[in-house]
């Protein structure tokens, strides 16, 4: 999820920076030695020996004077040390801002049943609920009236399997799209789907308005159908190519995307990216199943090293193809492409709580659509509004740099910190994924921008612009 | 030197993503600015006028583009194809009517366009000629102003066949003025091989001589958007009664004040003219939040007294010995101060912006060191010995003694006041210089080498507002430190033994400072760098022993020596090995090195007395 956070004035921080190693990454390319700064998440060439140099310092503890007079003698433009400017993210907490979107867990049913769903069905725990359409058209009142004036927002559709409220949809883009021009604001869609039961109108409905599909995809045929049971015995992964070929035939969205949520069970990536690819979506990208239901399909311990093997499997074919000069939609690849060159920090893993909220069946406001329903991340109601206290505690709970182990963690503002959602649930086991996954990223990085300068200077792909396109994981 | 591995340069770190390359401040214009990319008639950080550059584009011609009436020629160099045409300075003036050339690289020459002068001012037709490429120009040019001439229609508008063809004409009257004529030549170039604005073709000061100083008439040409500090340009009045206001308006009496026209042509002829502003620029006022203060005269020239030859040596004299007790003054202040000489690896918070702090105080007290030197420099000039002595009173209208003070906050708050910039002639010591510079430019003929007597006063000025600045600067370094956490508690008496040998080689240090000073003042020109040098360690040697007995908590004394030490005997073998005696390795170290130094100085200063 890409949501443009606004930062908050920067006080002093409560305790001292943790020292280089919580600022800098050294890392290397077929280009030389490079560096990561965390505080604008800035990458720069160095010459070979300031990087042995930073390795070897880094390995031992040192005061933070010493990591002061050493970045000063580097010339190293870290925080304090250069004393040149203040850091890009201080640990104030970011205010509450106006909503950019909000999600509508429109039907917490879903037609498969599929294990490692954190929805669970759309029950989220809970008994299936679906929303009825005075909430939503309400919701979406909110959603504008909450609104910077002139802002674009995002109207999310999240399940159980959205499209089991068709006519709910239908209505709400309807409603959504006059009275976002009766207030000023550019409206766009997104919706999750699995795709089984999109209809000819469903279709259209997505091209005729500014939307964003995103397809749950497990696999091959056999590899979606050992996960997605379809009820009555039919095979989900049928369902979803019937459903592609409604989109082709009768309208296809502004951005199709697929997402893979990757079990222990998942097949390996690289032919499970090309089979989505060739599928014909425009982004396929995968997420870790941190947290299910089944406790057999979470990512836990060694499963997070085979992932990350398979996700730098991936990213070296996206690599080498996008540095051909050909198109590889690789979404993870690209999006940590684009955001590393743009520098892309936050103190937040997301948008949940700050500028997204979702809304629940029975109307009330979550943080997120992973959170409905856990009163820890309540966020107020359609009806009286978002609480804005909660939103702010939550916010102040949030900060990255007030959370261990993260604070002393050098990828914290391209990570955040974890989704919400899952740390509530199991903690933080994949930070070593995330770490590996960023340290290739930021050799990959360089590399392509040596091949294919040019690659950054083309506009980044829709669905990567501001303000949130997805809502999904 | 490049290394070899990454071809990244050694030591260089670049940035590569947009944040990096944001944060990465650039000074200055990037390389590949060049003299002929500037935003039209100033260059990027408005170094000079391009006007100025393009005044000879033309073999042969001076032409003037500061004008509201088209380009004028102005004067002819003799060269080009204006001779050959007949036309000389009796001819002049004569203003351009229509220029043709090439402008962008992918025209043919059959596509040069021409550009008519009609309905342009100066500035309108400099933009097309600065737009010219090298090759073949030709200008139409004709008595009376370019705006209201008939542009290109005299040829037709086929001023590009005169151009193509080569072909220069003039057309005179019967009475023999010049109606017409086509000057054809290759456009003259402005860069030499190296790219660089060709020396030869400007003298000093011409491109810059029409460029932004309020008191220089660009001041009225450039725009609020274009001017380097904000330019006021529509205000309310002081009164804040009337608004929209033109700040430049000429008439600043009427009440109520004139409105402002909205057309430039009009309102340039309600506001101070050239010539006006260079003379009365002090009329306009200051403007805050977009209101005038009240109008002030430009400060008139300090009036004072002219000062004889005779006069100004005398209070250079006693300036001499007021910049020897400042320097002693601030020395012992920096003593005064909990820092160690030199700042250790891993020194905390407290001891970073104490040494800050004494390092500033430091830096000035040289300042008035080179202070003592210059105003020694200017005595010999006028004909003086060197004047070594110590002020008793510091200030003439305070009546401040002469006396060594730590660096408390009442005595840096002193130090501001006396470095304080003052522009009153005789206020405060950067006054009195002030009165000086103004008897010395105000009859440069009575004095010898009035130039650089004024020369040097200016700097010691100049420094003094620089001296306020730092001061206040340690201020900061302080704030929030109690006088217990930065001060030393200094000993005035301490009991014999080291601390006492130490006081005594620092007088004896002191003693042969002077002397070597007095040497080198005296010897002027042609001290060379010898003496200098060594007087240069002889000051280290002292500030060395100074801060030994400061960290030891004994306060300097400065005393100062009744004879020169080659007439009162040197004692200063005999301290040196006491203190090696009494010291560490440390001391013991110093002592050796300082007695060499003093052994090879006292030889210069001998030879010197015996030579």
């Amino acid at each position: 999820m890409t949501v443009f956070l606004r930062i908050g004035p920067r006080p002093e921080p409560a305790q001292g920076p943790p020292g280089l190693a919580a600022e800098l990454k050294v890392f290397r390319s077929a280009h030389g030695a490079h560096l990561f700064l965390a505080d604008g998440s800035r990458v720069y060439d160095v010459p070979p020996g300031v990087a042995d140099r930073l390795e070897g310092w880094l390995a031992g503890r040192h005061s933070s004077d010493d990591d002061a007079d050493l970045a000063r003698e580097l010339g190293l433009p870290v925080w304090e040390a250069a004393g040149a400017r203040p850091r890009y993210i201080g640990d104030a907490p970011m205010e509450a801002p106006p909503l950019t979107a909000l999600s509508l867990n429109v039907m917490q049913a879903c037609n498969l049943t599929c294990g490692h769903c954190y929805a669970d069905e759309g029950r989220f725990g809970g008994p299936a609920r679906a929303m009825p359409v005075a909430t939503a058209l309400a919701a979406v009142d909110r959603l504008l009236a909450e609104a910077a004036p002139g802002a674009d927002v995002v109207v999310g559709f999240m399940g159980g399997e959205p499209l089991l409220a068709r006519r709910l949809v239908h209505e709400v883009v309807r409603h959504a799209t006059a009275a976002g021009q009766a207030t000023g604001h550019r409206v766009r869609f997104a919706v999750t789907t699995n795709l089984t039961t999109v209809t000819e109108a469903d279709a259209r409905l997505f091209a005729e308005h500014p939307f964003t599909v995103s397809v749950s995809l497990d696999g091959d045929r056999a590899g979606h159908d050992a996960l997605r049971r379809a009820r009555g015995g039919a095979s989900a992964y049928d369902l979803m190519r019937d459903g592609l070929r409604v989109l082709e035939r009768h309208g296809r969205p502004r951005h199709l995307a697929a997402r893979v949520s990757v079990t222990p069970r998942t097949t390996r990536l690289l032919d499970l990216l090309e089979h989505g690819i060739g599928l014909g979506f425009d982004e396929v990208g995968f997420a870790a199943v941190v947290s299910a239901p089944d406790p057999a399909l979470e990512i836990a311990g060694d499963g997070f090293t085979r992932f990350l093997d398979g996700m730098i499997e991936c990213g070296e074919r996206a690599l080498a193809e996008l540095a051909a000069g050909r198109p590889y939609p690789f979404g993870n690849f690209q999006t940590a492409m684009h955001q590393l060159h743009r520098g892309t920090h936050r103190p937040y893993p997301c948008g949940a709580g700050a500028g997204y909220l979702s809304a629940s069946a029975g109307g009330d406001l979550y943080a997120c659509h992973r959170l409905v329903g856990d009163p820890a991340f309540a966020m107020g109601s359609v009806r009286d509004g978002p609480d804005q206290r909660a939103r702010r505690r939550h916010l102040e709970r949030g900060h990255v740099d007030r959370m261990e182990p993260c604070r002393g963690c050098w990828a914290r503002y391209l990570c955040g910190g974890g989704c919400y959602h899952e740390v509530s649930s199991r903690g933080r086991p994949g930070c070593d994924y995330i770490r590996g996954w960023l340290a290739f990223c930021l050799r990959a990085y360089v590399e392509l921008a040596q091949a294919v300068p040019g690659y950054f200077r083309q506009p980044p792909p829709a669905h990567l612009e501001s303000p949130p396109t997805t809502v999904g994981r | 030197m490049p290394d070899q591995d990454s071809g990244v340069p050694l030591g260089k770190i670049y940035p590569r993503n947009l944040t990096a390359r944001a944060d990465h401040v650039v000074r200055g214009n990037p390389a590949g600015s060049r003299p002929e990319s500037g935003v039209d008639n100033c260059y990027p950080g408005l170094e000079f006028d391009q006007r100025n550059l393009d005044k000879a584009f033309f073999p042969g011609l001076v032409v003037e583009f500061h004008r509201p009436d088209g380009a004028r020629i102005v004067a002819l160099t003799g060269g080009g194809p204006a001779p050959a045409q007949g036309l000389t300075a009796a001819d002049l003036p004569l203003d351009i009517w229509a220029v043709c050339g090439r402008t962008t690289v992918d025209q043919g020459e059959e596509a040069a366009p021409t550009i008519g002068c009609d309905d342009r001012n100066g500035l309108e037709v400099w933009r097309a000629v600065h737009d010219l490429l090298p090759g073949t120009v030709a200008l139409l040019i004709g008595p009376g102003p370019g705006i209201t001439s008939p542009g290109s229609d005299p040829v037709r508008g086929d001023l590009n066949g005169f151009r193509r063809r080569g072909t220069s004409i003039l057309q005179r009257a019967p009475d023999g003025s010049v109606q017409v004529g086509v000057l054809v030549a290759d456009r003259a170039r402005y860069l030499d091989d190296d790219g660089v604005i060709e020396p030869e073709a400007y003298e000093p000061g011409e491109l810059t001589r029409s460029l932004c100083a309020p008191w220089q008439y660009d001041f009225r040409d450039c725009g609020c958007f274009y001017w380097a500090a904000s330019k006021p340009d529509i205000v309310t009045s002081a009164d804040g009664l009337h608004a929209d206001l033109n700040f430049q308006r000429r008439d600043r009496v009427s009440d109520p004040p004139p409105k402002d026209g909205p057309r430039l042509a009009g309102r340039r002829e309600l506001e101070l003219d050239y010539h006006e502003l260079i003379a009365d620029w002090g009329v306009l006022p200051v403007v805050l939040n977009d209101r005038e203060g009240e109008s002030r005269p430009a400060p008139a020239h300090p009036g004072v007294e002219p000062l004889t030859p005779e006069q100004v040596a005398d209070e250079l004299a006693y300036l001499a010995t007021v910049e020897h007790a400042l320097c002693v003054q601030y020395l012992f202040a920096h003593y005064s101060l909990d820092a160690p000489m030199r700042l250790p690896a891993g020194a905390d918070s407290r001891t970073r912006r104490v040494y800050a702090a004494a390092q500033e105080i430091f830096g000035i007290a040289i300042d008035e060191m080179r202070h003592l030197r210059w105003a020694n420099e200017a005595l010999g000039v006028l004909g003086r010995a060197p004047v070594l002595g110590r002020a008793e009173t510091i200030h003439r209208q305070l009546r401040t003694p002469f006396s060594l003070q730590p660096l408390t906050p009442r005595q840096l708050d002193w130090f501001i006041e006396v470095e304080r910039p003052s522009q009153a002639s005789g206020g405060g010591i950067d006054g009195m210089y002030v009165r000086l510079h103004a008897a010395l430019t105000g009859d440069p003929d009575a004095f010898p080498e009035a130039d650089r007597l004024a020369h040097l006063i200016k700097l010691i000025i100049d420094e003094g507002a620089d001296h306020f600045r730092r001061f206040t600067a340690v201020k900061t370094h302080l704030a929030g430190l109690s006088e217990a956490e930065y001060l030393r508690r200094l000993d005035h008496k301490p009991a014999p033994g080291l601390d006492t040998s130490l006081l005594d080689l620092a007088d004896q240090n002191y003693a042969l400072l002077l002397d070597a000073l007095r040497a080198t003042f005296a010897l002027g020109d042609a001290a060379g760098g010898l003496l200098i040098e060594q007087s240069r360690r002889a000051m280290f040697n002292l500030h060395e022993t100074h801060h030994a007995l400061s960290a030891r908590g004994v306060a300097p004394r400065f005393t100062l020596p009744l004879d020169p030490v080659l007439e009162a005997g040197d004692s200063g073998t005999e301290l040196r090995r006491r203190v090696a005696e009494l010291g560490g390795p440390e001391q013991r170290e110093a002592m050796l090195r300082q007695e060499a130094d003093a052994q090879t100085l006292i030889a210069a200063l001998q030879d010197r007395a015996g030579g």
